[in-house]
């Protein structure tokens, strides 16, 4: 193909790349900056398993999924190049190790600021719910406490409906407690972090390619 | 405000009240959800203007634009990538063709040129520089295709996350009954900030990273450095 009709097609792909790289840059600051402009309030059970906040953690992970498309690319080659059949193969993993290896770990610290810096102010904001809440917890497991004790102190003693509405009180309070136990910190879950490590294995194995092929 | 067609047969693709599971808007108030602190949210707050701010959202403006982002992914990148294996075809046609005329008159004998030509195909490989080339044209198209992805699921997420009730005012906030008027700037805020002109700036950037990088490639303009003593077009070190 003429270099110049490449040129025009490769300008003109990098300037569509171009476009939603700048998306994708407005939708992480943008993302960080609800933490800042906004309070979050998760909730404590929510399916999704980041206190509902599962959306906002997704538009973070697909940013940094996007970035890790160049790392597996590149770290693909540094992996699969000595191992193919042809020399030629194994001759340009040799001759772009320091450049794949550079741009590997350009990539790979891109894809954890993506992911992590939009998600931190939402992280806080989670960190200071938790607290607010475990505060209230402490009074609930103080009251919990006293409770337990006045049931105690006075069986066989209490009239039995009086002793009934108390146990189910207790129980209500012992329910509250256990549901708010665990408040999530963290706008994304278990899964999602799996999703977004996925993609970063083959970056990683191909640092460590690009290294053996310079150490080689 | 104009949308366009394609912008239409998106929503149709995936209405609005599809993309909170039920029959709301995604923008719709918070129901059932934990009040804010201050307490502010005890009164529902009406929906209409949360709901125009989605029904708006456009995450990419303008129909060249969303035509050039489709395009590019799914019939420039794939022509792009064709062309080179069609131009390694070629080649491989072109030498085993070459290959087989000059074997047919050394040796005077159809036979040994066909036997050439059938080792040339069974020894013919793909280039490696071809093959790196289409990777990552390959690895471009998947990269902007889940890049619309990404900018679809913006409103989708936005929506959720108001729908379900997990945004409250800031405690110093002066006024929070305005949390919903608040909220509809940010996402007018987020909108604006996509499609501004700055993302040409942001795509000029980057059409001028390629091409630097390919007139690098073949020394016309080395703003790249690559390896000083080995030239990547010819692959001579490989030999």
């Amino acid at each position: 193909m003429p270099v110049n009709v490449l040129l025009i097609l490769e300008a003109a792909a990098g300037f569509f790349v171009g476009l939603m790289v700048w998306r994708m840059m407005v939708i992480g600051f943008q993302v960080g900056r609800l933490g800042r402009r906004f309070t979050v309030i998760p909730q404590s059970e929510h399916w999704d398993r980041c206190g509902g906040m599962g959306p906002v953690g997704n538009l973070c992970v697909m940013n940094a999924m996007i970035i890790s498309v160049a790392g597996t690319f590149l770290g693909g080659w540094a992996v699969l190049g000595p191992f193919l059949p042809s020399n030629l193969y194994r001759c340009l993993a040799d001759y772009w190790a320091v450049p794949f290896l550079s741009q590997l770990l350009v990539f790979l610290v891109l894809s954890g600021v993506a992911f992590f810096l939009p998600v931190w102010s939402i992280h806080q904001l989670m960190v200071a719910r938790r607290t607010m809440v475990r505060e209230q917890l402490d009074q609930l497991s103080q009251q919990i406490s006293n409770r337990s004790r006045e049931l105690l102190d006075r069986a066989g003693r209490i009239p039995a409906d009086e002793g009934e509405r108390m146990t189910k009180e207790l129980e209500l309070m012992r329910h509250t407690y256990q549901s708010h136990q665990h408040q999530e910190v963290w706008p994304f879950n278990l899964a999602m972090m799996v999703k977004l490590l996925i993609p970063q294995v083959a970056t990683v194995v191909g640092v460590f390619s690009a290294m053996e092929s310079l150490l080689g | 405000m104009k949308t366009s067609r394609l912008g239409h047969a998106a929503r149709k693709f995936f209405p609005v009240q599809l993309l909170n599971g039920g029959g709301r808007s995604p923008f719709g108030p918070p129901t059932g959800a934990a009040a804010p602190e201050s307490g502010s949210l005890a009164a529902p707050v009406p929906q209409s203007n949360v709901a125009q701010a989605a029904a708006r959202f456009q995450s990419i403006k303008g129909r060249a634009l969303v035509w050039g982002l489709w395009l590019m992914p799914l019939v420039v990148l794939p022509a792009m990538a064709g062309m080179s294996i069609g131009h390694g075809f070629a080649r491989v046609a072109v030498e085993g063709g070459l290959a087989l005329s000059e074997r047919t008159l050394a040796s005077c004998d159809i036979g040994v040129g066909f036997q050439t030509l059938v080792l040339e195909a069974g020894n013919a490989r793909f280039s490696p520089a071809s093959a790196m080339y289409i990777s990552a044209v390959l690895s471009l198209m998947v990269v902007i295709l889940t890049a619309h992805l990404l900018v679809r699921s913006v409103p989708r997420a936005l929506g959720a996350t108001w729908s379900r009730g997990l945004v409250g005012p800031k405690p110093e906030q002066l006024q929070p009954d305005a949390l919903e008027s608040n909220y509809v700037a940010y996402v007018s805020n987020v909108e604006r900030w996509l499609n501004s002109p700055l993302q040409f700036v942001a795509g000029s950037v980057f059409a001028l990273l390629l091409v630097s990088y390919r007139l690098s490639f073949v020394g016309i303009w080395e703003i790249w450095s690559f390896h000083p003593e080995l030239d990547p077009t010819t692959l001579e070190f490989c030999l």
